[in-house]
């Protein structure tokens, strides 16, 4: 389990967007792919298999990210449930494969 | 063809968010071409490790690929501040692929192909090409039109 805090200084919210800070809905995605990368040397991401944004993410949001590694003849798959406190923002199945690019 | 300033007209990302650099086609309400040069200038770079892979992050291939969509979406009917209008977000996305890694220096070409488009919401798909190779399949992309006031984080949370 990984924990993010989205920092409300972040330059993104400055434009995403002008007096109405919210994260890019993508950006959770790119969070679950931080959270587990390290963990898959030799791997790369190759596919966003599915993902559902359930709740928009706000500065100061603290999202909880809990993902489930599991291999397969093709590499790994993840499975990741984000949430905020008693909110959950997403799910998101992310592949990782071997191989060159 | 339209570059940032008419981007900012009809889409509400500004700096350093707003991923796409200019229009080169555009069918209204069917498709759209838009194109992202990726710079190692990028902020995304300050501070990442000299010796690291220095692949585009997806968030940000995605978002970029996302704003294309918006500009679809919105070209006949501009939302240039999400105060005054709704606000677009993704609910969903199924069957993306990323064939290859991006890289600085690269400039990224996004296809967008509006699949069907309702009141609040409309679902888009398409690819991207980096000299002609595909770097990016979106098999199917959803999002929904709010407006700001029904978004707003709950009470007692301060942004």
């Amino acid at each position: 389990m990984t924990t993010v805090l989205i920092d409300g200084a972040d330059p993104v919210f400055a434009g995403h967007y002008p007096g109405f800070p919210i994260l890019p809905g993508v950006f959770v995605v790119e969070h679950v792919h931080s959270a587990v990368r390290d963990a898959l040397p030799g791997l790369r991401v190759t596919a966003l298999e599915r993902a559902k944004f359930l709740r928009p993410v706000f500065p100061g949001d603290e999202l909880t990210i809990e993902t489930t590694l599991i291999d397969d003849a093709d590499g790994v798959r993840c499975a990741a449930v984000v949430s905020c406190g008693a909110d959950k923002v997403a799910e998101i199945r992310l592949r990782y494969s071997a191989g060159a690019p | 063809m339209i570059g940032p300033a008419e981007i900012r007209r009809i889409i509400p990302h500004r700096y350093p968010v707003l991923l796409v650099d200019r229009v080169t086609a555009v069918e209204p309400g069917v498709r759209l071409v838009a194109l992202k040069a990726v710079s190692g200038r990028e902020p995304c770079y300050a501070a990442m490790p000299e010796d690291a892979d220095h692949a585009y992050p997806i968030g940000l291939l995605l978002e970029s690929w996302a704003q294309s969509a918006v500009l679809l979406a919105r070209w006949d009917n501009p939302n240039p501040d999400v105060l005054a209008d709704k606000v677009e977000l993704i609910t969903g996305i199924r069957d993306v692929a990323f064939p290859r890694p991006v890289y600085p220096g690269d400039v990224v070409e996004h296809h967008v192909e509006l699949v069907r488009g309702l009141d609040d919401a409309a679902i888009l798909a398409g690819h991207s090409t980096v000299g002609g190779v595909r770097v990016l399949e979106i098999g199917s992309f959803t999002m929904a039109r709010r407006g700001v006031e029904v978004l707003r984080p709950a009470t007692g949370v301060s942004a």
